[in-house]
């Protein structure tokens, strides 16, 4: 005899939950570390806990590092950073050499211990504002620099999709500095930061008033979000554009992931994707002052197609502006999780000379195709004229589902924005290190600006048994890449890097931690 | 010394409520051994921090979204909840293991502890950082999505 559905819920649970031992004490307490190499004795009690151990070893390598950048910086106060020769004549650089030396006190804050990070770099970690928040862009702008993101324990991405995880808990927020290493989290506010389901900005640029952010609002799991636009006179006082469902809504989910100054005035990317799983096209909105703004028809020749378009940044140059992006769909699964289709998924081009009309580049297998998926996450103007970063996968046709989890980073270049090159791969800079975990042997570049020696790319690199660490790699030209050296060993929080700019006193990247979860800021 | 014992008994108090609450809301939203691994995971990580976790208005609700994100990114295989040997349990509709891996986390982990393990929605909001009509909400379209799923209609 059945019983009725909420009894047969109740039966299984139980009978499930009794499967799964329960953890006592001994176990919590001698569980391995994660963030350290080689067995480690049991935990005794919390005064002996690891953070202790790994902020006594990263307090020689910050000491060190701090007394190196003291004494660089006192005794050669007009020299940029150790890490950045000076710029290169062919490029322009969007910022201030650095010039004012960095009071070393800051350097060396409890907040840097047992941080690893790319040569050169330091990470600002730890302050209470970073707290359960994610920094998904930065810009030069306001006091100095100005990052948004959103807060909760959440980790969703701009294009992430198809992943059912709980955005409703989000907000957007909203953090400025003066220098990149003394950060203020601007007060929330729930009618300009707040309301139903998840609030999260994407990208911020300086323009319109002053600043101008862009991102979503709604619910992600039932795909009922619209995009969003806040603006700024200075970074600290945020206003929310009001919303207009024609410009900002329609069916299914919109987003803006990018924005930057150009054509009328401001031009925002992003996507328009329905309810169906798998299906998108990818979207244009104009603004001439940042409060008001349109969105560019549809054009399906263009921003259309076969399953899913997007794009993911947008930058002036080339005939006026230039837009990349991907042009297909996984199978309605995040790139490389099992069941993922990424052979469908190839780089994509967009340019326009005005904000308003748009033109797809013709789509080149040997360029923006190849077996697995090739995604630009982001360009910029810089080396020959403009360079987009990104992702691609390699043929994994013969790998286990689960170990499609592989990515390479990837660089093209072109000189006008309609005829690109993709550079050519070379292990040594684009691959990952983790050559014992293949399902984790990740490198992708995520953001790319014009600054330090021409280019500089942040990302995330695979790291041997603990996920993954953000990643810096540099260019003169946009044509020859390094991957700044690290330690390479394992750090435990999954910090990635997802977007770079040139700040007052240098290089300036934000990001996040997934262990807990956590915004982070890193100066190079 | 005295410091590190009050720490410890805290802790050991922490983990005999907490405990279960986190493996059980844990395992339904990621199965059962991401959600165990999970659960102690966060776990540990609340024992190497529990001065600061500890001060906490919620830690227990902290320490979910430390398991949550774990098994975020374990990249284990998809959610399967095992089959019970079928002479020791109740009938079951065809399909109801595959209809609850098939909700979204937070409806399957609020179907499982709410209808399942009977938790109050206030405890299920406190451990999950929503608010209590939320869960409801959750709750109740989980089981929809059940009942659509299987074919079933039971309400009256």
């Amino acid at each position: 005899m059945s019983g009725d559905l909420k009894t047969q819920v109740r039966d299984y649970t139980e009978f499930f939950m009794g499967t799964v031992e329960s953890i006592d004490l001994e176990e919590i307490k001698e569980r391995p570390l994660r963030i350290d190499e080689g067995p480690v004795p049991p935990l005794a009690s919390p005064s002996r806990h690891r953070g202790w151990l790994v902020g006594v070893a990263g307090a020689a390598v910050v000491l060190v590092l701090g007394l190196l950048t003291f004494l660089t910086r006192q005794t050669t106060p007009e020299a940029p950073a150790v890490s950045q020769p000076s710029p290169s004549p062919t490029v322009t650089t969007p910022g201030p050499v650095p010039s004012t030396p960095i009071r070393v006190d800051r350097w060396t804050g409890a907040g840097l211990l047992g941080c690893e990070i790319p040569s050169g770099w330091v990470q600002v970690c730890g302050p209470a504002s970073f707290d359960e928040a994610a920094m998904y862009a930065v810009t030069a702008g306001g006091p100095g620099l100005v990052a948004v993101g959103a807060n909760g324990l959440d980790y969703s991405t701009r294009e992430d999709d198809a992943t059912p995880w709980d955005n409703g808990a989000n907000d957007a927020v909203v953090w400025t500095s003066p220098d990149g290493l003394t950060w203020t989290r601007v007060p929330h506010n729930v009618v300009t930061f707040g309301g139903d389901g998840g609030q999260q900005m994407f990208a911020v640029t300086a323009g319109g008033p002053g600043l101008v952010a862009v991102g979503r609002d709604g619910a992600v799991a039932d795909r009922e979000g619209h995009a969003a636009v806040w603006t700024s006179p200075d970074g600290f006082t945020w206003s929310r554009v009001p919303h207009d469902e024609a410009i900002f809504g329609g069916e299914g989910e919109q987003r803006m992931v990018s924005v930057t100054v150009g054509g009328p005035g401001l031009v925002a990317v992003g996507f328009d994707r329905p309810a169906e799983v798998g299906e998108g096209d990818a979207a244009v909105w104009t603004s001439p002052d940042g409060f008001t703004w349109t969105r560019v028809p549809h054009n399906e020749a263009v921003f259309g197609g076969e399953s899913r378009q997007m794009m993911l940044s947008v930058t002036t140059g080339g005939p006026g502006l230039v837009a990349v992006g991907t042009d297909g769909d996984y199978g309605g699964r995040p790139l490389g999780e099992p069941e993922g289709d990424e052979s469908a998924v190839d780089a994509a081009v967009w340019t326009s000379p005005d904000g308003f009309t748009w033109s797809r580049v013709t789509h080149d297998e040997s360029i923006f195709g190849g077996p697995g998926a090739q995604r630009m996450a982001s360009v910029t103007a810089g080396g020959p004229g403009l360079v987009a970063v990104g992702s691609v996968t390699g043929d994994l046709t013969d790998l286990h589902p689960l170990q499609r989890h592989h990515f390479d980073a990837a660089v093209w270049t072109s000189p006008d924005g309609f005829t690109w090159s993709r550079v050519p791969h070379d292990d040594a800079v684009f691959s990952s290190s983790n050559e014992s975990i293949p399902s984790d042997a990740e490198e992708v570049m995520l953001s790319v600006t014009a600054g330090g020696p021409g280019l500089v790319a942040v990302g995330l690199d695979g790291v041997d048994d603990c996920g993954w660490d953000s990643a810096v790699w540099t260019s003169p030209d946009g044509f020859t890449w390094s991957r700044v050296p690290d330690a390479r060993i394992c750090n435990g929080p999954y910090d990635r890097m997802l977007s770079v700019t040139v700040g007052p006193f240098g290089l300036v990247a934000v990001g996040e931690e997934h262990y807990p979860g956590a915004a982070a800021v890193w100066n190079g | 010394m005295v410091d590190q014992e009050i720490s410890t008994d805290s802790f050991t108090d922490f983990v005999r409520v907490g405990e279960p609450r986190l493996r059980q809301a844990l395992c339904a939203a990621f199965g059962g051994d991401v959600g165990r691994e999970s659960a102690s995971e966060a776990l540990a990580y609340g024992w190497e921090h529990w001065e600061r976790v500890s001060a906490m208005p919620n830690p227990a609700g902290y320490l979910w979204g430390v398991g949550r994100n774990h098994a975020r990114r374990s990249r284990r295989p998809r959610l399967i909840f095992p089959v019970p040997p079928s002479e020791n349990v109740p009938w079951f509709e065809p399909g109801l293991l595959a209809a609850l891996a098939a909700l979204s986390e937070r409806e399957r982990v609020t179907v499982m502890l709410v209808h399942g393990l009977e938790w109050t929605y206030s405890e299920v909001a406190e451990l999950l950082g929503v608010s209590k009509s939320t869960v409801q909400t959750q709750a109740k379209r989980g089981m929809a999505k059940l009942r659509k799923r299987l074919g079933v209609d039971d309400e009256r």
